[in-house]
């Protein structure tokens, strides 16, 4: 250090001879160009900057007066060097930013200055900004309903994003139905369910501006996440005007923090596994209760299983004989392995910053591959994202910013299914179907090859159904072929921003635009499996029989030993979107903060592969919407915004809709006479908002234009043949929908009331009670009685509902002496829907049941199951119970309905509303982090309440032959059914059958459970590498740990994962379990 | 220099950013005028009108408008095949679910009924449900409108034009005929209601019956004059609607509007809408068969004057028995296309299905779906068949019946009716032609085409006992009484190695044979024993190989008197029409109409043990269920109770 002074004081040689105050300016300059050029004169300051919480990562530490910059890692800590007359500027989004003066400190003894800081992280910090729709706000004067959400939290051990949010966001209601990797998004919706016509219901999502799907949500990295908002009242939706009835959420990604360039990594490697998986009872218990289920339906039945057979099972005989499977156990693997890995870059000058990142992520299926083929049938699904944010100022006053991304998905994996929509559904729900909807005991699932030593192909293992099929092998369904599908997007977005300061001061103009490109397409290869059946040989040994190889005799599809080509599903469109907007904030006086936001937006959509005329054409959007706030001295605050805008989809007159609001705030907490009690309530704000928002997106995709009628002129089913030999044909003519000018969207008249407080300068609380209701709710019109001869429904914007709730959030940080720090959070969030007014007719005095009014959106309508009938007997002094007769249809054992309308008939008539919704109307969490140096451990839990679960009883009753399907039966039946030896009349499982009984499939209050439960959906223990150790290995920060997810739950239903709902035989919910590592260099 | 540049670059800044803020102004200022931008529908997209604008668009509304006509060819779309007692199927219901059936074994409910044609569901709207009849109306109606328009469809001929009307005027009566004779009064839609329609306008009445019968009477004879007398385009129109057959509907109307169930029946007397008004006449009214017969008669004169008569097998190039060119008369006169005896044929419900369940298994091979002989005729309607001399079974003095549930085996002369040496019961030895045409049993000869013979000895027959090959063994493809349904299948099925093959027809909707049965009963009801009734029966019985009615009663009743009252003559005409329009669905309906359905469908079904393989074991008669008809609650079919809350000026039918 000394030696580098002299250097110095003889570099001034030179200058000596001038003028001393010359001089000494001199000096002072090139000490200060000095640092910018060489740092031999600099101090080295180390340290760790914290919140009450713990180390604060990616804290942006500059230098006062130069370009050079450094962030915290992982753990908070950093290093920089600096002159040691140099200060220190952290700055930190939600944070006040703090300058330190390095002189103030004093170096140890290695000459290293420690300076440990402390953020505060302020909420109520006058400056500080959150992101609202169409710009950001201050935090302090926001009067809207909005919840952020620190993208911290949205960091799991998992590629799909959306199933990060359950239980963490104060007011989403959202639940995961599938684990299937590609097919595993969560549902979310913003304060319920507010609709329940056909159309969107599922919140508007933005990511930088940008509309987006709740896929590319799930791929978004929460790495790439700077700030993530859900906007849930009118106030804050309104400037979204049709489309924001529904809530928004509005994520933005990150953008380059001028500095050096630093690097950024996040690896893991992760163990998934299900959940749960159904249990099956052993298969000599199969066979023995399939032999009751046939001898109790038909005594004089005959058995489907010999008891030579049952024996020989149970001695463990000959297994290609006398098979024995466990699908599950066959096909389906303990765990999978799945990474995850991301980088980032980011960095820049004063001219341009640039953020750029780059994921990709591997998950694969749980779905057993030996090496029968040479393609994978397994799921795998590789995920691939590229972003890159760059952002110049043009000018002093002009900034671009240019933000690109590609999200790529490629998916292999056993073929594809459909869902019950006809959508597209992942391949790993139908095996896992067929698991269970495969018989367990009739064929192995491949014969050895030296059965059959001349096939080429392999030997699956199949029988003959009574009906002379073939059986549903689930082993040869998951090997005999694979999909690959692709999806792409690719995103440009250019924004330019001009503050136009000089002009007008505090007022700017922003315009953005955006072009997206989305593809899709999936292609299936399979063959068709040559199937046989094993017999004994007279010498006792086994034989194979081929069943389906063409010609006489043979049974089912053909086999194949070469691969068909299947084309698949293809989806293509583009989006274009342009938005101009002018801001304006100013503050007079000190005291008027007066703020004003205008914007005009316009969309264009079109889909390459729309099916119809109708469907091919543009989906338009067009409007203005604008914000005026104003506020007086940081305690009353007024805002009003609208949007005025329209869609194609309507009719000229019915085009455009305007939806203001306005709101209030008042800043009690900045009184004069609230400030003795600050020292308890350092804040307290209380907001109110009212006003409209609306939703567009009504009825089905295919309805866009209800102004126009729709009409086949080549209906083949209304056409006719007429001629001798039938040869003269026409196709007829059908309306598939009549001319409705008066469509238009629906609309949300909302209501919010909201108070902050905080508490002790630790405990933040924040409730927010709503009411919105929901009018011009798209249905068809009931009044019109069947002698209209409609062949489309005629339908009207009548209905109307009305959804209310709380969403609280509260959140506690400590920290304590000795290294310990805490910061616990937990939210719950309440939303009940009710139908007002629903297009039905006036039911009888005695039927009032059977009107939706008053009832939740999701309600459920069923039977209400009394119990089993004891006896055939008793069925048959029963009301009658749909036109089945007793005795033959149902009987004893058999579900005993009630009936409601008291007319001796059990019939549709009787159909009440039971349970409770099916979609939840609470979800609620809780959860923290403890923290000691430079451990950490985080937990989650999470909660759903007030829903209701319907086994669909057809998909697990037992040995029901569907087609080549035949039922596996569940232990939760085998240990639990009415038969004719135990007479249970409150058995799980009604009388066994062999067939589907049409009485005990209806939904009833028989197969409603209760839905709620409460699981334990993350754990993370991390240790951050010290610093002595990071300089060591070269890296800014670095950390480890080891997290899971789903690790357990508490819940009173037990046959599958109760968050899956009634989708319970599906890919099950992943638990997952990750190492992973984080490095900063 | 420093200076002077900030200096610009602040000039220039201002410069962009005054651009800026103009054009944004201007965005905003123009925004009215972009209101276009949401204008993105092209001009031509296709709209009702451009239905109407050409012939050859107008001809596929035309061909609509037929679309709707119900499947009668199809043994779950015609109501009447299995709502009654006539045919049966396998208890099982194993790829056969039929509504009509269900509702035969008293499953028809008022909360969704079977067979609602009224809405078309539960199969009384076709396949797939989607031929409800207030829509077919509602597309006649829109067809009315706009060619009687005569400044649309410009480039179609006047002479078609009309003919054209007609035709759909026809289609438009019909449809109400069809709801009228299922629902009793119904509410006539003779102008289409506005869509945008207020709930009161839509709220529409049922009209009584008298009214609905002229209105569909008065659209026929609007209809008549300008349809064709014949089809002279037989490649691209037969099956289009003729003048005959628009004048046999109406006599089927009007017979229908003059039997007891609608004819001063004291059951409805009570029936009246809200409004107070009656919906049956209360009275009988005698004239009402006076104008059946009448309408029948015309109808008759016009059929035979275009050309019907009834058919007769016109002999093969195999040498066959008279025997058997007998039977294939009786066969043909149903399964032979577009014969002369169909007066009206429906080339859009042909029947490849209807044989397919009818057929049973003669021989190895194929798959099991291939001749599913599931149809099944009753023991009741097996015996409603006369004996070999042309009178009930129970009235033949000369052949004993008293022990038709024995044994006997067939002689060598009863090889064209019976497998030669073949066990099987009394009952199906000496019966008329028509039994061994009609319907086939245990030992019964089934000659076709392919007779590996090439002639009608040696040929096939059936075996029914369980596990022989026609038996019940299979889960669903079987027949439930033993008397398996030969009328319907033509005689060219054709069995192979490669499969099965049936020659479809074209479903006769009426056959001549049907209008001389129906004129004779409404002869003898307004005149009674006249001599037109007996020539009109005695034409069938002539076709069918039997003797007269007179001499008939005559020579073998041991009641002969029976045909000189009137009342004897209307059980005789009551039984040929059972016998001769056996297993078309007429049966169902004239037990309606006659009032007589509460006695018939009161009854057991019976059949043969067909479970058994024993010869013995399978010749007792077994009840295979009992049916219950509730009277009069079951004579008219139920609204469905949602209609009835959707529009409260409708009245439910007295029952439901």
């Amino acid at each position: 250090m000394k030696i580098r002074l002299q250097n110095w004081l003889s570099s001034c040689l030179p200058f000596m001879k001038l003028k001393l105050v010359h001089k000494l300016i001199m000096c002072a300059l090139l000490l200060i160009a000095s640092i910018g050029v060489q740092a031999q004169s600099d101090v080295t300051v180390k340290g760790v900057v914290k919140d009450t919480v713990g180390g604060l990562p990616g804290v942006s530490i500059k230098v006062s007066g130069t370009l050079r910059g450094v962030s915290t890692g992982e753990d908070g800590s950093y290093t920089v060097t600096l002159p040691r007359s140099g200060k220190l500027l952290f700055t930190m989004v939600g944070y006040k930013p703090k300058t330190v003066t390095v002189a103030d400190f004093t170096p140890n003894s290695a000459g290293i200055y420690i300076i440990n800081t402390l953020l505060q992280s302020d909420e109520n910090a006058l400056d500080e900004v959150a992101v609202v729709g169409f710009g950001t706000q201050k935090k302090a004067s926001m009067i809207s309903s909005i919840t952020t959400i620190n993208p911290k939290e949205l960091k799991g051990p998992t590629s799909n994003l959306t199933t990060m949010m359950q239980g963490r966001v104060a007011g989403m209601i959202a639940y995961q139905r599938t684990g299937e990797p590609g097919s595993d998004n969560a549902q979310f919706f913003i304060r319920g369910l507010g609709t329940f016509g056909t159309g969107k219901q599922d919140p508007l999502i933005l990511i930088d501006g940008a509309e987006s799907t709740q896929n590319d949500m799930a791929r978004l990295q929460p790495d790439d996440i700077a700030s993530f908002s859900v906007l849930k009242d009118a106030s804050a939706s309104a400037v979204y005007g049709a489309r924001g009835a529904n809530g928004v959420v509005l994520i933005t990604t990150k953008s380059g923090e001028a500095g050096v360039t630093q690097f950024k990594i996040r690896s893991e490697n992760a163990l998934s596994a299900n959940t749960k998986n159904f249990q099956f009872a052993d298969n000599i218990t199969y066979m023995k209760m399939a032999n009751e289920a046939a001898l109790t339906r038909n005594p004089q039945a005959g058995l489907p299983y010999l008891q030579t057979k049952i024996d020989a099972t149970a001695r463990g005989d000959n297994p290609l004989l006398y098979p024995n499977n466990n699908w599950i156990q066959q096909l389906i693997k303990d765990y999978t392995i799945n990474t995850r890995n991301n980088l980032s870059v980011e960095g820049g000058g004063e001219k341009a910053r640039y953020y750029v990142s780059g994921t990709y992520n591997i998950d694969n299926g749980l779905l057993k591959v030996e090496g029968l083929n040479n393609f994978n049938n397994n799921i795998k699904l590789n995920n691939l994202g590229v972003r890159s944010n760059v952002d110049i100022n043009l000018t002093k006053t002009t900034t671009a910013s240019i933000r690109i991304f590609g999200q790529f998905d490629d998916y292999t994996g056993p073929l594809l299914g459909y869902d019950e929509n006809g959508k597209r559904q992942g391949g790993g729900q139908r095996i896992f179907n067929q698991t269970i909807w495969s018989n367990p005991v009739l064929f192995p699932a491949m014969y050895p090859s030296s059965l059959s030593p001349f096939a080429t192909h392999a030997l699956f293992g199949n029988a003959v159904t009574p009906n002379n099929g073939l059986y549903v092998n689930p082993y040869a369904e998951m090997v005999r072929g694979y999909s690959e599908s692709n999806t792409s997007t690719v995103q440009t977005q250019v924004e330019l921003t001009q503050s136009l300061d000089k002009i007008v001061k505090g007022l700017n103009t922003r315009l953005m635009s955006y072009l997206r490109r989305y593809s899709y397409f999936d292609v299936s290869r399979s063959y068709n499996p040559y199937y046989y059946s094993a017999t004994e040989q007279p010498d006792g040994s086994t034989g194979v029989q081929l069943l389906n190889p063409g010609g006489l005799g043979s049974i089912g599809e053909v086999g194949t030993e070469y691969l068909n080509f299947v084309p698949g599903d293809r989806d293509v469109n583009s989006v274009f979107y342009a938005e101009l907007a002018a801001n304006y904030n100013r503050t007079f006086g000190g005291k008027h903060a007066v703020g004003a936001m205008l914007i005009t937006t316009m969309r264009n959509y079109l889909s390459g592969t729309a099916n119809n005329l109708q469907l091919s054409l543009p989906a338009r959007n067009q409007g203005v919407s604008g914000r005026a706030t104003y506020g007086y001295d940081n305690r009353y605050m007024v805002e009003f915004n609208f949007g005025y805008n329209g869609s194609e989809r309507f009719a000229d007159s019915n085009r455009f809709g305007f939806f203001p609001t306005i709101g209030f705030g008042y800043n009690v907490s900045n009184e004069k006479f609230f400030q003795p009690l600050t020292k308890v309530i350092n804040s307290l704000k209380l907001r109110a908002t009212y006003g409209l928002a609306g939703n567009d997106q009504i009825g089905n995709a295919s309805d866009r234009f209800f102004y126009m009628s729709e009409v086949n002129m080549t209906a083949g089913d209304y056409g006719s043949t007429f001629g001798e030999q039938y040869g003269y044909t026409k196709n007829g003519v059908l309306v598939t929908r009549y001319a409705n000018p008066f469509i238009t969207w629906e609309e949300s008249e909302q209501i919010n009331l909201g108070a902050d407080f905080k508490f002790f300068n630790a405990l933040d609380v924040n409730i927010d009670v709503y009411r919105n209701k929901r009018s011009n709710i798209l249905t068809p019109r009931t009044f019109i009685p069947a002698t209209m001869g409609l062949q489309a429904a005629i339908r009207a914007n009548t209905n109307k509902a009305q959804n209310e709730g709380i969403d609280f959030a509260t959140a506690y940080n400590k920290t304590f002496g000795s290294g310990w720090f805490a910061q616990l959070r937990g939210n719950f969030t309440y939303a009940k829907s009710a139908i007002l007014i629903n297009d039905e007719p006036t039911f009888p005095s005695n039927e009032y049941y059977r009107s939706r009014v008053g009832q939740p959106t999701t309600q459920e309508y069923g039977l209400v199951a009394e119990r089993l009938f004891i006896d055939d007997n008793e069925a048959k002094n029963a009301p009658r119970q749909f036109d089945g007769t007793p005795g033959l249809n149902y009987g004893g054992g058999d579900i005993k309905y009630r009936d409601i309308n008291g007319d001796g008939i059990i019939n549709d008539q009787d159909i009440v509303p039971i349970g409770l919704p099916t979609s939840p109307e609470i979800i609620y969490g809780f959860g923290g982090t403890i923290g000691y140096k430079n451990f950490d451990f985080n937990f989650f839990f999470q909660g759903s309440a007030r829903s209701s679960l319907f086994i669909n009883s057809q998909n697990i009753a037992p040995f029901v032959l569907n087609g080549g399907s035949q039922n596996g039966l569940l232990s939760a039946i085998s240990n639990s059914y009415w038969s004719e030896e135990n007479r249970n009349i409150y058995a799980m499982w009604p009388r066994l059958s062999p067939n589907f009984v049409a009485n005990n499939n209806r939904t009833s209050t028989w197969w409603m459970r209760n839905n709620n439960f409460l699981r334990l959906r993350s754990i993370e223990a991390a240790y951050n590498t010290p610093q002595k150790l990071n300089q060591k290995i070269g890296f800014k920060s670095l950390r480890l740990y080891v997290s899971a997810t789903n690790i357990g739950y508490i819940s009173s239903f037990d046959t599958w994962d109760p968050e899956m709902g009634g989708k319970g035989l599906g890919y099950p919910i992943q638990g997952t379990y990750n190492l992973g590592l984080r490095a900063t260099f | 220099m420093k200076i002077k540049n900030i200096k610009i670059n602040k000039i220039k800044g201002n410069i962009k950013g005054f651009m800026l803020a103009s054009c944004f102004a201007a965005t905003l200022l123009s925004f009215s005028a972009c209101k276009k931008y949401l204008d993105i529908v092209p001009d031509n997209v296709a709209t009702i009108d451009n239905a109407f604008t050409m012939r050859i668009e107008a001809e596929k509304y035309l061909f609509t408008c037929y679309s709707f006509l119900p499947k009668d060819g199809d043994p779950f779309y015609n109501v009447g095949m299995l709502s009654g007692d006539e045919l049966w199927v396998p208890t099982q219901e194993w790829d056969f679910v039929s509504y009509a059936w269900r509702g035969a074994r008293g499953g028809q409910n008022s909360a969704d009924p079977y067979m609602n044609a009224w809405n078309g569901s539960y199969q009384g709207g076709g396949p797939s449900d989607r031929y409800g009849l207030w829509k077919a109306i509602r597309n006649c109606n829109i067809f009315l409108e706009n060619i009687k328009d005569e400044t649309k469809v410009r480039d179609l001929r006047l002479d078609e034009r009309s003919r054209w009307i007609a035709e759909v005027t026809f289609l438009k009566a019909y449809y109400h005929y069809y709801l009228l004779r299922m629902y009793g009064p119904i509410p006539l839609v003779d102008k289409n209601i506005d869509i945008s329609a207020t709930e009161s306008e839509v709220r529409i009445k049922r009209m009584p019956f008298d009214e609905c019968v002229n209105y569909i009477s008065t659209l026929l004879d609007e209809s008549v004059s300008n349809l064709p007398v014949i089809i002279t385009d037989r490649t691209n129109e037969l099956g289009r609607i003729t003048r005959p057959i628009a004048l046999a509907v109406k006599a089927k109307l009007l017979l229908m509007a003059a039997s007891p169930l609608f004819n001063g029946n004291s059951d409805y007397a009570n029936f009246k809408d809200h409004d107070g008004v009656n919906l049956f006449p209360t009275a009988f009214s005698a004239d009402k068969w006076k104008k059946a017969a009448d309408a029948a008669k015309t109808a008759i004169d016009a059929a035979e004057a275009a050309g019907s008569k009834l058919y007769e097998f016109p002999g093969s190039t195999f040498k066959l028995s008279d025997t058997t060119n007998l039977q294939l008369t009786l066969r043909s006169a149903i399964t032979e296309r577009w014969n002369i005896e169909h007066v009206w044929a429906n080339p859009n419900s042909r029947t490849d299905f209807l044989q397919r369940t009818a057929m049973p298994k003669l021989a190895t091979g194929g798959a099991s779906g291939d001749a599913r002989m599931q149809l099944a005729a009753p023991l009741k309607i097996a015996e409603m068949f006369y004996s070999s001399n042309g009178v009930p079974i129970n009235e033949d003095k000369i052949i004993n019946f008293a022990n038709k549930y024995t044994l006997r085996t067939a002689l060598k002369k009863e090889r064209f009716y019976v497998k030669e040496g073949y066990e099987t019961a009394r009952l199906n030895f000496d019966r008329e032609p028509r039994f061994y045409a009609d319907l086939s049993f245990d030992g019964g000869v089934w000659y076709k085409y392919d007779s590996p013979s090439n002639s009608d000895e040696n040929t096939w027959f059936v075996e029914g006992k369980y596990t022989q090959m026609a038996g019940a063994t299979h889960v669903g493809y079987y027949n439930e009484t033993g008397y398996y349904l030969k009328k319907v299948v033509d005689w060219n099925m054709v069995n192979s190695t490669n499969g099965v093959t049936y020659r479809d027809y074209p479903w006769p909707q009426i056959r001549l044979a049907d209008l001389y049965l129906m004129y004779a009963e409404a002869l003898n009801e307004s005149e009674g024993p006249v001599n037109g009734v007996f020539e009109y029966l005695d034409r069938v019985r002539k076709r069918a190989g039997l003797k007269g009615v007179v001499e008939s009663w005559n020579l073998y009743s041991n009641n002969p008197s029976k045909p000189t009252t009137k009342d004897g003559l209307r059980e005789i005409v009551h039984q040929e029409r059972g016998i001769e329009m056996a297993f078309e669905g007429s049966r169902y309906w004239d037990l309606k109409r006659w009032k007589k359905a509460a006695e018939a469908f009161n009854q057991s079904i019976t059949g043969w043990s067909v479970f058994q393989a024993n010869t013995a074991d399978y010749y007792r008669p077994r009840t295979i269920y009992t049916q219950n008809f509730v009277a009069p609650r079951d004579y008219l079919a139920p609204i469905k109770n949602y209609d009835i809350t959707v529009n409260p000026s409708l009245v439910q039918n007295p029952g439901w």
